[in-house]
């Protein structure tokens, strides 16, 4: 289920081009910036352009790293490992790696605020604490097609089917890298993955050792604060531990007042990894942490005001344990066995909830021959859950309490046919499910490598979102308002045991090509059809006395009524124009077709249609500059959804190395205008986002 | 800052505000866009690619030659060369014999040696050992032994096996650990200013 991180060495890896092309400056400097903005504001974009063409074209110049001193030599970053960039390069799926360098220089505070720069991704914020994130389409809260994991451990909630994001955080600084893949990852991932899987790696201790204190304040990002500690242990063994803070303001409202939807959390953890001997070692993480929260939803009753706005607080508490155990047999060979628990615990308005799972997994490298690359794995999860309701809270489920068990086993062969030209790779997960028994999700893909420098591939794949306690067992209560006669009227969306899972079938074709270490293209098109996809369908109504008054309940039942298609296409380019500047650019499309049987009172495939932006832009560019300065900024462009008019978003970041130890930060976000909407969908109220900026400092010792 | 930000201004349409132009905000954003635009070409005299991981340690391979002093009876009489070896499955690709092409080091010409097991390791002055010997380490190690031979790896556990240095990567940049024990008993002189460099364990 969770093999793209156990794998990590692996393809499924790094990111295609020069994900971390910003390297020290060893030679000569640049010219004076007032004097560049002149000459820019003079000739603008045609100049810019033409800086584009020429940088492709030009030759790739080898500067001699051997007049280097050996202290330059140690201060030169190098771009992400070759090896694993050779392998991106030649994996047939959309994928997409967030490194730690782009992290830093993004100026970004939060995970789903991160995953803004991948192309074709869908990124919401709804309020202060809650983000909307999704690929090629059905984005909303609780956007139910993504796979979340980090290090392995899934953060996608069983119960609800999706990511409470107001709950998932890291030290920033602690990640190693994000990957993103988007389509069907059924084979490796298991269910659940049907539009794409996020999974976030964290640097081994090892990487983190010594010290490191990060703070920062600024208008929308009030504090920000994080401690980390790192040392070894004997000869062979890490640790680290780490702390972090942070108080964020909510959004506004329409008219700009400050919503009081504020977010607190605290969260602290630690690492071990221990290297046994040449073929073993051990990693152990765990974390507690609490965010609070404020939100305003709609307090449900049968009785007036029926359905007032109410802001109240909330609380996330929860952590985890895992520990995994590699072993290395031989170059052909390779085993991990992975463990984890996980306590998750909110408490809130709708409902409080606690929820326990305990994962076990186990996975097999191994090369057969010259010519095929086997893996294969098992894996077991049980979760069980408590929930406390009674007949007045808006949310509940019946049975209140449940564990479930899912087991899954899945093979998959990747084949040489023709050595460094021609791969396939087929495989196929099978699991078993407490909700909808047992789902088959096969795929096939094929790698072309017409020349070294590019790559073609396609793929075929079948995917399931399974269905979830959610699915079976909710009840939630959505709308009330006085009926006819008098008889208050509340609708309540239900549950259905017979629900059955949501299948994609995704047909995918992608190119890559690379020219030298300066430029590289990469472009996925994508043609998914789904069909058994969810929807609610008014039931027969019927009395309901408890709580009083006496009111009349419609009920919208989880039915399968909806069928469709989506297509589209991503596309990104990566120009190191020089090594003190690199620039990143994408666009993406997507259109999305649904459709209602026709036998079903079941309403809302427009509202599917169009909560996707059809086209995203954005723009990047680093730039290192003289005085240890770096200077960054991004544009990012998404069409309207509904509800939602397009809005350009512009962030830019300062970054100052005062000392090899020492570095300041400034960020400004959001700059181009002083408050958007980036989410409509079904909120009690809608939030708008604000012109920000804030400062920061990290120090290492 | 706190102006920008608390600006209580009506929201305006997006196409209004870009031509508008009356917000610092924005005009300090395009101007910095347009310059982020042209100081790439700018500085084109100083461009050159990112350097991948084995460029930087091959050129680290360079540096250890000239940073160590090896007995007489090792380097021989006469100018022959100086052998940097690579035993297992070669990670430089070209970037080592780019490197050092053409270079010499203490009056002596560079040359690279691609070596598997069984062949003569002892006639190497540098003896790179893949991370793909792993398995082997030891036996290559032992096999060195009474030879001068600066054994450079980058694995784990590569000095604890007796490697002389071993080449780690932390925050995506190159450090080095040396045993300086392996290298006594190589009978190897490590400049002061390598050991300096060194990580301390």
């Amino acid at each position: 289920m969770t093999t793209l991180s156990q794998n990590s060495a692996t393809p499924r890896s790094t990111r295609f081009g020069n994900a971390t092309g910003i390297e020290r400056t060893i030679n000569g400097g640049l010219l004076t910036l007032p004097k560049t903005i002149r000459i820019a504001r003079k000739f603008g974009s045609a100049l810019f352009l033409l800086a584009l063409t020429t940088s492709v074209v030009a030759q790739r110049s080898t500067a001699d790293l051997t007049t280097a001193s050996l202290e330059d030599l140690m201060n030169i970053e190098i771009t992400s490992v070759s090896k694993k960039e050779a392998k991106l390069f030649q994996s047939a799926a959309a994928v997409t790696v967030i490194t730690r360098e782009d992290i830093r220089r993004s100026g970004m505070t939060s995970i789903p605020d991160l995953l803004r720069m991948v192309p074709g991704m869908e990124v919401a914020q709804i309020d202060g604490s809650k983000w909307a994130v999704s690929a090629r389409g059905f984005n909303g809260r609780f956007a139910n097609k993504l796979l979340v994991l980090i290090d392995g451990r899934s953060i996608y909630s069983p119960q609800t089917s999706g990511v409470y994001w107001e709950a998932q955080d890291l030290m920033l600084e602690d990640i190693e890298r994000i990957e993103i893949i988007r389509g069907p990852g059924g084979t490796m991932w298991g269910a659940n993955a049907v539009n794409g899987v996020i999974s976030i790696i964290t640097k081994s201790a090892a990487e983190t050792q010594g010290g490191l204190i990060v703070a920062g304040s600024g208008s929308q990002e009030r504090g920000q604060a994080g401690i980390r500690y790192g040392a070894k242990i004997g000869d062979a063994a890490h640790y680290r531990i780490s702390g972090k803070y942070f108080t964020r303001m909510g959004l506004v409202d329409a008219a700009g007042v400050d919503a009081n939807e504020g977010h607190k959390a605290f969260r602290g953890g630690g690492r071990i990894d221990w290297q046994l001997n040449n073929r073993d070692s051990l990693t152990f993480s765990g974390d507690l942490f609490l965010s609070k929260i404020r939100e305003t939803s709609l307090a449900i009753s049968p009785a007036a005001p029926f359905a007032p706005h109410t802001n109240t607080p909330g609380e996330f508490t929860g952590g985890h344990l895992l520990g995994r155990w590699a072993r290395t047999f031989s170059p052909q060979s390779n085993m991990a066995l992975k463990i984890y628990y996980d306590r998750f615990s909110r408490d809130i308005f709708d409902m409080s909830e606690r929820v326990n799972t305990f994962d076990v997994d186990f996975q097999h490298n191994l090369a057969l021959g010259k010519k095929n690359d086997v893996v294969w794995g098992v894996g077991y999860r049980r979760v069980s859950d408590r929930t406390d309701s009674t007949n007045s809270t808006p949310m509940r489920y019946n049975p209140a309490m449940r564990t479930v068990q899912l087991f899954s086993a899945f093979a998959q062969d990747e084949v040489i046919l023709v050595k460094d030209r021609l791969r396939v790779t087929l495989g196929a997960k099978l699991e078993h499910n407490d909700f909808s028994g047992f789902e088959l999700q096969p795929n096939i893909r094929i790698l072309w490598t017409p020349r070294n420098h590019q790559t073609v591939w396609g793929s075929v794949a079948r995917a399931v979102r399974a269905a979830s306690r959610s699915d079976e067992d909710l009840r939630v209560n959505v709308a009330a308002f006085p009926g006819p006669g008098g008889m208050p009227v509340v609708l309540a969306i239900f549950g259905n045991p017979d629900l059955k899972s949501e299948r994609v079938t995704a047909y995918e074709l992608g190119y890559r090509a690379q020219a030298g270490a300066k430029f590289s293209l990469d472009v996925a098109t994508f043609y998914n059809v789904y069909d058994r996809l969810v929807k609610t369908e008014a039931g027969a109504p019927f009395l309901e006395t408890d709580p009083l008054p006496a009111h009349l309940v419609i009920p919208l039942n989880f039915k399968n009524p909806m069928r469709g298609e989506t297509y589209g296409a991503e596309t990104s380019l990566n120009v190191n124009v020089a090594r003190q500047w690199r620039l990143a650019g994408s666009y993406s499309f997507i259109k999305i077709n649904m459709r209602l049987d026709p036998l079903s009172r079941a309403n809302g495939a427009e509202e599917v249609e169009r909560s996707s932006p059809q086209h995203q832009f954005q723009f990047h560019s680093y730039v290192k500059l003289p005085r240890n300065l770096e200077f960054d900024a991004a544009l990012y462009h998404v069409s309207r959804i509904l509800n939602v008019p397009r809005y350009t978003r512009v962030d830019v970041r300062l970054g100052w190395r005062f000392s090899e130890n020492v570095e300041f930060s400034f960020a400004g976000q959001n700059l181009l205008d002083a408050r958007h909407a980036e989410f409509g969908g079904s909120i009690a109220a809608k939030r708008l986002v604000r012109r920000s900026a804030y400062g920061k400092l990290t120090w290492r010792f | 800052m706190s102006q920008l930000i608390s600006n209580k201004a009506k929201p305006r349409p997006l196409t209004e505000s870009s031509s508008g132009g009356n917000s610092l905000a924005l005009k300090i954003a395009v101007g910095c866009l347009l310059s982020l635009c042209f100081l790439g070409p700018l500085s084109s005299t100083v461009q050159g690619q990112s350097f991948s991981e084995y460029q930087v340690k091959a050129a680290f391979l360079y540096n250890f030659a000239k940073f160590v002093d090896w007995p007489g009876d090792a380097l021989g009489n006469g100018n022959g060369p100086l052998v940097i070896g690579v035993i297992g499955d070669d990670p430089f690709g070209g970037a080592l014999d780019q490197a050092i092409n053409g270079k010499t080091v203490k009056g002596r010409t560079l040359v690279v040696r691609r070596l598997k097991w069984g062949q003569d390791l002892r006639s190497c002055h540098v003896l790179f050992i893949s991370s793909s010997e792993q398995k082997r380490l030891r036996e290559i190690i032992e096999s060195l032994r009474g030879a001068s031979v600066l054994t450079v790896g980058d694995m784990g556990q590569f000095n604890q096996h007796g490697g002389i240095i071993n080449l780690i990567l932390e925050a995506n940049k190159v450090r080095f650990e040396i045993n300086s024990r392996g290298a006594d008993q190589a009978r190897l002189r490590i400049s002061s200013k390598l050991l300096s460099l060194a990580k301390n364990r």
